[in-house]
């Protein structure tokens, strides 16, 4: 599907800028996928109310790839924050009760008791993302 | 997989995701075409944008609730750099579970008189 118009190959050129915003792994998978959508409805906006109907429709592709974009950031650093935090906690617990014969004190075990918990959410929070493939 | 994984009620979807799986519900289509049905199905009030729709199909591939497709429909009517996607039998069950769940607060906003009794099924309302 070529975009045709000069219009609408000015948007898609547009377009392109725009998947830059998106993190590259995304941009690599559905990169493609996303300007054949957007040159397909730009080319039916422009047949049904012609050239200046493109403007709004640009507005609205142009917020919606600020907003999913966005999301897509959103979800990388809640990776890593997983793992940094698992770290952290293995090594304070670590710290916190390498000796097993020293005396310890309540503060402790509810840093223990506190990992404990955070580790069970981290596990119910992957579970309830794999939910569908059982 | 258990038996009883089939009737357990699944979390609540995302209007793009169920809509996604509804378009997705009589076969396979490719990115536009799921914006043109999801469109048609909600008369317009629904529009998604190739943003939405693919960040939507990429968690939707990662939990299972679709797949791609390996064959083409129909290669030779087609552009051959599309990819079809299909609902997976967990994306169907979840689409229906979400439909019910649906119906139930549609029935809920009928007995307190929200909605009439005998509501005019349209697409879009």
């Amino acid at each position: 599907m070529k975009a045709n118009h000069l219009s609408i190959r000015m948007l898609a050129r547009a377009f392109d800028a725009l998947l830059l915003v998106y993190p590259k792994s995304f941009r690599d998978r559905f990169g493609r996928e996303m300007k054949l959508a957007f040159i397909a409805e730009a080319r039916d906006v422009y047949r049904s109310a012609g050239t200046l109907a493109l403007v709004p429709f640009f507005v609205r592709i142009t917020i919606d790839g600020l907003v999913s974009s966005g999301r897509e950031y959103l979800e990388m650093p809640q990776r890593l924050l997983v793992i940094a935090m698992v770290l952290a906690l293995v090594v304070v617990d670590w710290l916190t009760f390498h000796d097993i014969f020293e005396p310890h004190t309540v503060r402790d075990y509810l840093t223990l008791a506190a990992s404990i918990l955070v580790f069970a959410h981290i596990a119910l929070d992957f579970h309830r993302r794999r939910i569908a493939n059982r | 997989m258990p038996i009883d994984d089939h009737n357990k009620p699944t979390p609540p979807l995302s209007p793009a995701v169920f809509h996604i799986l509804l378009a997705l519900a009589d076969g396979e289509r490719h990115g536009y075409s799921i914006m043109r049905a999801i469109e048609s199905d909600t008369g317009g009030v629904l529009k998604l944008g190739p943003g939405t729709l693919y960040g939507c199909l990429k968690r939707m591939l990662l939990t299972g609730l679709v797949e791609e497709c390996e064959e083409r429909p129909d290669p030779d009517l087609d552009d051959e750099r599309r990819r079809y996607y299909r609902a997976t039998d967990a994306g169907l069950r979840a689409a229906r579970s979400e439909a019910a769940r649906l119906a139930a607060v549609v029935a809920t906003a009928q007995t307190r008189k929200l909605l009439p009794r005998h509501l005019p099924v349209t697409a879009g309302r």
